[in-house]
């Protein structure tokens, strides 16, 4: 993985050896910590991870393993502990060629569909889109309308990393996460962020 | 399936009679969302794309032809994604449903299996995760004829 390329996810859960976070940062690893099985299989599935990191006692009932199977992520488990330890079936070493491999395998999986078709018109459609449901959130943020604002936050989220704009992933997450709370407020401030960030990315 | 209903350009090589020809069906209340995954499918699939706006147009969907996968988002007016789910496994034959969600919680994921989902997606997802689903469809059922043959 090259150096100057961005980190990619990967989840880490329990107590995996500092020596073994280490080298998955060296390979280019950016580190999710999940505290319990239903943690970590939502962190591998928010973040999109590469792999999925335990320790032995993560694993020993096999639900983690059961869950990520059946979501098509059976591949990406692996457990990980201190050398000796019962339950410990990977060395560190193989560990970080494994991320490298799957880095490798989603960098190529990008370039494939980085050339489709119409894909930078595609792009452009979207950015129009974006200024769009820019203004109707605007417009529920002054109507204090928090379902609208939901709606278009959601939206957001599900689509603006497909088209390019990752950036605008992390606060219309927040803004989401803030209205299913019920805490308005708040998702009332990440929309204001979310709207600032995206004028900037359409700028 | 009402409006968004769209025959892919790609669809059938010409030599498969239509009734062996294979048909993806997207629901997702997001256009933006539809146009993403429908663009990536296109790159790999040989098969007809239809898509749907609501839970109730997939089911028209549904019922009016058979699909062998399905990329089915949760949270859609009217009828949403696990209602369809529930309704879709009394179909036969029952189509390969993969769930495509804004939302990644373990309860979410249990949910889904449940009903019978063989695959959970989160947004915004890779091309990676695309990929490594059509992969599994491909082991889970053997129906080579869906995916382009990899150059």
């Amino acid at each position: 993985v090259n150096a100057k390329l961005p980190p990619l996810p990967l989840v880490v859960a329990g107590a995996v050896p500092r020596t073994a976070q280490a080298a998955l940062r060296r390979a280019g690893a950016r580190l999710h910590h999940a505290d319990g099985t239903d943690q970590a299989l939502g962190a591998a599935l928010a973040h999109d991870a590469l792999l999925v990191v335990v320790a032995p006692a993560f694993a020993a009932d096999g639900t983690l393993a059961a869950l990520l199977d059946a979501t098509g992520r059976g591949g990406d488990l692996l457990v990980v502990g201190a050398r000796g330890q019962p339950g410990a079936r990977c060395a560190w070493r193989g560990l970080a060629r494994r991320f490298r491999r799957r880095a490798r395998e989603r960098r190529r999986a990008e370039a494939v569909f980085a050339a489709r078709p119409g894909w930078a018109a595609m792009v452009q459609a979207y950015r129009a889109h974006l200024g769009e449901r820019m203004i109707d959130l605007a417009r529920a943020c002054c109507a204090g309308d928090a379902s609208a604002a939901l709606r278009v936050v959601h939206d957001v989220k599900g689509t603006a990393g497909g088209y390019g704009f990752g950036q605008l992933t992390a606060a219309s997450t927040q803004a989401q996460d803030h209205f299913l709370l019920g805490d308005t407020a708040a998702g009332f401030a990440a929309s204001e962020r979310l709207m600032r960030q995206a004028e900037e990315a359409l700028r | 399936v009402s409006g968004g209903a769209m025959a892919d350009e790609n669809a059938g090589d010409g030599t498969s009679p239509a009734a062996d020809a294979r048909r993806v069906l997207l629901a997702d209340d997001s256009r933006a969302g539809r146009d993403l995954l429908a663009s990536m499918l296109r790159q790999v699939c040989v098969a007809e794309l239809l898509e749907a706006g609501d839970g109730h147009e997939a089911m028209l969907a549904l019922r009016a032809q058979p699909f062998q996968l399905v990329f089915l988002d949760i949270e859609m007016p009217g009828m949403d994604g696990l209602e369809v789910l529930r309704q879709v496994s009394a179909l036969q034959p029952a189509p390969y449903v993969v769930v495509v969600t804004a939302h990644a919680s373990a309860v979410n994921v249990k949910q889904a299996l449940e009903l019978g989902a063989r695959g959970f997606v989160v947004k915004p997802y890779s091309a990676q995760r695309i990929l490594d689903v059509l992969r599994r469809y491909l082991t889970d059922t053997r129906d080579t004829a869906l995916v382009r043959p990899a150059r």
